[in-house]
């Protein structure tokens, strides 16, 4: 009888150190069968949760990015209507001048042909190209890519 | 002369030998004057930007709607799914690449135009003075390079790559596993594994559409940079070239007429003309150094 409380302490004294030594409790032999048992209970009912959940899981995760890359795409055509409307505007600007420049060389009013020639080189204030990119930069953040001019 | 002083003086020439020749190199590069840009250089350069202006027309990347992707999804093949959006995700990110390197090379023609640009204002300036016309030059600073950085698309680690060995559950099944529990408590969990594998395909399934669909939105971001980067060569890069090479050659004209008619004389209404338009291609020309590509 001694000698089986003996084995007992024994045991518990080892459970114990091990327990401090791992930081987790050990299972003790006879719950083998119900943590069996609960654990696929548990798997089971995940299982079925997610399987219920997936087809409508997997079209909120589509559907979310469709409207990340319809913004995406929006934010683009806004950048490059506005380096479009930009370019032809310093063209048409600028062929008008010349046309007139060329004009009054011909006629020897050299003066005022510089004058508008001045105010030609003056009129050139088309956003630079890092402001282009700093706004291709805010419309696309969402998609994890950066420009930059270094 | 026994061998080992032999072996010396021949490693002492040989380092000599080298010295000189590196000594003699770097003589040569500091003398090295810029070679003259002619308009026929700045042509070839357009050439070039047209190239590979046609070049970002033919860069691929990823496609959602693949038929294989597709037909994976279908079968949730969640392997070959994985495989096809890797591939997917390196084609962007090869072909983004390939667009910052077609703009770098575009941006380098309109500085080497610059370049050309400095040399005949610099010609030009000295005949302006003699007309009374003045002049001061400006120096080209290099254009930036464009560079693009993309976050990595990763799955996160899922039930098979962080199984928790301490669990009540493991541990049955490791005293199941080594013989020491009952078959009963085994065969359950043989169930529960394959419960897990199961619920662990399906959280894949999820995963593995979210990087679809980051792979996705980073897809629409660099074929927006690309079409982006052909609307700046051709309404940026492609009209400061030209504009560039307009001048070289008005200038380059100019000097010629200017250049045989006597110095100072200005009375001829021709020669005033030609003053006066080589002074408003100066200006441009100065306006011009001091843009950088793209600006």
């Amino acid at each position: 009888m001694n000698e089986q409380t003996e084995v007992s302490q024994l045991l518990e004294a080892a459970r114990r150190r091990g327990q401090e030594a791992t930081g987790y409790a050990t299972l003790p032999m006879g719950l083998d069968k119900f943590t069996a048992y609960v654990g696929l209970i548990g798997s089971a009912l995940e299982l079925g949760k997610l399987i219920q959940t997936e087809e409508r899981d997997l079209k909120v995760i589509d559907t979310h990015y469709e409207v990340e890359v319809a913004r995406i795409s929006a934010a683009f055509r806004e950048v490059e209507a506005a380096m479009i409307a930009d370019f032809q505007r310093d063209e048409s600007l600028k062929a008008q001048t010349f046309e007139a420049i060329n004009l009054l060389i011909a006629a020897g009013q050299y003066e005022i042909a510089s004058e508008f020639h001045k105010r030609l080189l003056d009129s050139f204030q088309r956003p630079s190209l890092e402001a282009i990119i700093d706004l291709r930069n805010a419309g696309t953040a969402g998609s994890g890519t950066r420009l930059s001019l270094r | 002369m026994d061998s080992s002083t032999v072996f010396i003086v021949v490693v002492v020439l040989l380092v000599l030998y080298f010295l000189m020749r590196g000594g003699s190199s770097t003589v040569a590069i500091v003398a090295a004057k810029p070679a003259p840009i002619s308009l026929f250089d700045l042509h070839a350069r357009r050439g070039a930007m047209t190239t590979a202006l046609s070049e970002l027309s033919s860069l691929q990347f990823f496609d959602a709607e693949d038929a294989a992707l597709v037909e994976a999804w279908e079968k949730k093949q969640t392997g070959q799914i994985e495989e096809l959006l890797r591939a997917g995700d390196t084609l962007n990110r090869e072909s983004w690449r390939m667009a910052g390197v077609s703009y770098n090379h575009a941006a380098a023609a309109v500085d080497f135009g610059r370049k050309g640009l400095e040399q005949i204002l610099g010609k030009a300036e000295p005949l302006l003075v003699q007309y009374g016309v003045d002049y001061r030059t400006y120096k080209v600073t290099p254009s930036e390079v464009l560079t693009g950085d993309a976050k990595i698309v990763q799955l996160q680690l899922h039930w098979g790559q962080k199984l928790n060995y301490t669990t009540p559950a493991a541990q049955a099944a490791g005293r199941a596993a080594a013989g020491s529990g009952s078959w009963q408590v085994a065969l359950v969990m043989g169930i529960a594994a394959m419960a897990m594998a199961a619920i662990n395909d399906s959280k894949l399934l999820r995963q593995l559409k979210e990087m679809e669909g980051e792979i996705e939105a980073m897809a629409e971001a660099m074929q927006g940079d690309v079409r982006e980067i052909c609307v700046v060569i051709q309404t940026r890069l492609l009209p400061q070239f030209d504009w560039i090479v307009r001048l070289f050659g008005q200038i380059e004209q100019s000097l010629q007429t200017l250049g045989s008619v006597e110095a100072g004389a200005t009375d001829d209404a021709l020669t005033h003309e030609q003053v006066v338009r080589l002074g408003m291609a100066v200006a441009e020309g100065k306006m011009l150094l001091t843009t950088k590509a793209g600006n």
